[in-house]
């Protein structure tokens, strides 16, 4: 597992002045709603439905802009596009499992939190 | 008396909390709103993830929506249909994860009060619209507040004031006003309070709450009263330096009140009759046409069936704006209600001024009734007011009634003095008109000097 820590709540913490029930009910939302939002990507990948690969995209997007991950602003939004416009089709497959990789990743760092 | 009487009937939501449902299918994006709006104490928060729910909850009455445009179970589009449908108040805030400028504008036609992109910033955005939304209301609040005050100011049961049988007709006649569409003509000498019966069709009638606006054709330099009335485009003339919509077009849904008719050069009154016949305008210079939505109401101190017969007013023009004629009576004409008016005036005139209540005695009633009153009301009115501020006591006597009238020889038989005080009378007018010149008077009254001597001496001039 990496080490670095992948997220940073310092936007949550900002928003909310530090509201500690707030920033954990966000946490655990994201904690719940991420695999859903995974398991979508994956099977419609698999069903070749890009633009529902794209849309489960566009719907995490706010979460793991606001998570701070950093590593994942640009790809989720590739992502998006791709599946949106059915471009770089060879490169979505790799990109979305670097994606998962790395929200699999924040899961447990937070889950250690 | 029927008179529609309007009422603030608006509820004070100011002090209740500032209601928003958050249409949202994104959970994560619908808590962040939720939790950021929630930070401020007077605003609830209600969240819903499709349009089917929300939809059922309509009947609360937020005071603000904000929308996802694209939910699981229908479209924004449709959403926002059915929000206006239900009630076109209610302020609808689009939030997108597109940006779509032609879905934007096309929603924003639709009746959308704003439309956001999410982004970081979006929830400041929602910010900003509640605080313009909650300003709205207030002065929303406030106008319809006004507004109900001046309906009440027009109450005529209140403002005009009469008993006489000639007032009792032109009652009559304003309720038939205020039921219809017609076009109505006021006449009556000045000061019979003309424009007062105009506001008071209009602030009864169903277009109270729109405008009332009143155009006097002589105080507008008559080569300007076509782009006053028609308004014009930019560079239409010189010194048009910039669009300008005419009165008409001001008065839209309410009255459009054209004092002094009888004024209007003739040039400009079949302009005039072109736009009633039309019922459409064009602006000074410009091309489109703008249809005509508003009430005509005219009023004139002129006989225009006799300005007819002089050729000075178009015939066609006076059968249009006839329609339904109400003739003011003078105030010499009706009877006790000259002392009405006064003690409604001497009432009105001590409340501004924080007076006790002052009465009229016996002679100064008498004197007032004698009086012809060329001025009309408006004359009543400041007659009673100096002799408000004329009497010492709580009653005011024939004395301290004075009448400045511009001296109309009628007026002065009126006051039946024997014949020694008229001659007194018009050798002291005469001497004042001359500086006091004996020798210049007496030639023009052709009387001799002594004799004016002789009236001095007697100190009766």
């Amino acid at each position: 597992m990496n080490e670095e820590q992948l997220y940073s709540l310092e936007q949550l913490e900002a928003m909310s002045a530090g509201d500690e029930a707030f920033i954990n009910k966000m946490v655990e939302m994201f904690i719940h709603m991420t695999p859903e939002a995974v398991d979508r990507m994956v099977t419609s990948l698999a069903n070749d439905d890009l633009e529902d690969v794209g849309a489960a995209a566009h719907k995490i997007k706010p979460s793991i802009d606001m998570m701070g991950i950093t590593s994942l602003r640009q790809k989720i939004r590739d992502l998006e596009q791709w599946g949106k416009n059915r471009t770089n089709v060879d490169q979505i497959p790799d990109l979305l499992d670097d994606v998962i990789h790395t929200l699999n990743d924040v899961i447990q760092q937070l889950k250690a939190r | 008396m029927v008179y529609i009487c309007e009422r603030a009937t608006q509820e004070c939501t100011m002090s209740d909390d500032f209601k928003i449902f958050i249409v949202e299918d994104d959970v994560w994006y619908g808590e962040v709103i939720e939790y950021h709006l929630s930070l401020n104490p007077d605003v609830r928060v209600k969240k819903f993830t499709n349009g089917k729910d929300f939809l059922k909850s309509l009947d609360e009455e937020p005071n603000l929506v904000t929308l996802d445009y694209s939910l699981p179970d229908m479209s924004g589009q449709e959403v926002l249909k059915r929000i206006k449908e239900y009630n076109p108040e209610i302020p609808v805030v689009i939030i997108s994860g597109q940006e779509d400028i032609g879905t934007a504008i096309k929603l924003l036609k639709d009746g959308a009060y704003d439309y956001i992109i999410k982004d970081d910033e979006t929830k400041d955005r929602i910010w900003n619209v509640i605080k313009n939304i909650r300003e709205k209301e207030e002065l929303k609040e406030e106008i319809s507040q006004l507004k109900s005050q001046i309906v009440q100011k027009y109450d005529f049961t209140k403002t005009i004031i009469g008993n006489s049988s000639p007032m009792k007709r032109v009652f009559n006649l304003l309720q038939k006003a205020i039921s219809s569409n017609i076009t109505v003509s006021i006449t009556g000498e000045t000061g019979t309070g003309k424009e007062v019966v105009a506001k008071a069709i209009h602030y009864n009638s169903p277009r109270a709450k729109k405008p009332f606006v009143a155009v006097n054709i002589t105080a507008i330099p008559s080569e300007l009263i076509e782009s006053e009335l028609f308004g014009h485009e930019k560079g239409s003339f010189t010194g048009a330096i910039s669009r300008r919509i005419g009165k008409f077009e001001e008065a839209t849904g309410g009255t459009l009140f054209l004092d002094e008719i009888g004024e209007m050069d003739i040039n400009m009154q079949s302009k005039l009759l072109r736009v009633l016949q039309e019922k459409e305008l064009t602006r000074v210079g410009g091309s489109g046409v703008i249809k005509l939505n508003c009430r005509i109401l005219v009023a004139t101190h002129r006989d225009l069936a006799e300005e007819v017969r002089k050729g000075n007013f178009r015939e066609d023009l006076y059968y249009r704006l006839l329609g339904l004629p109400i003739a003011l009576p003078a105030l010499r004409e009706r009877g006790n209600d000259i002392l009405l008016l006064a003690k409604h005036f001497i009432d009105e005139y001590c409340k501004e001024n924080d007076l006790p209540k002052l009465t009229l005695t016996t002679a100064a009633q008498n004197k007032m009734l004698k009086y012809p009153w060329p001025g009309n009301i408006r004359e009543l009115k400041a007659v009673i007011e100096l002799s408000c501020v004329m009497t010492d006591t709580d009653v005011i006597d024939d004395d301290h009634i004075s009448f400045n009238s511009t001296g109309s020889i009628d007026t002065l038989l009126q006051a039946e003095m024997p014949l020694r005080d008229y001659t007194n009378k018009i050798v002291r007018y005469f001497l004042d008109k001359y500086n006091n010149d004996v020798v210049t008077v007496a030639k023009k009254l052709n009387i001799g000097k002594s004799t004016i001597y002789r009236m001095l001496q007697e100190d009766v001039i």
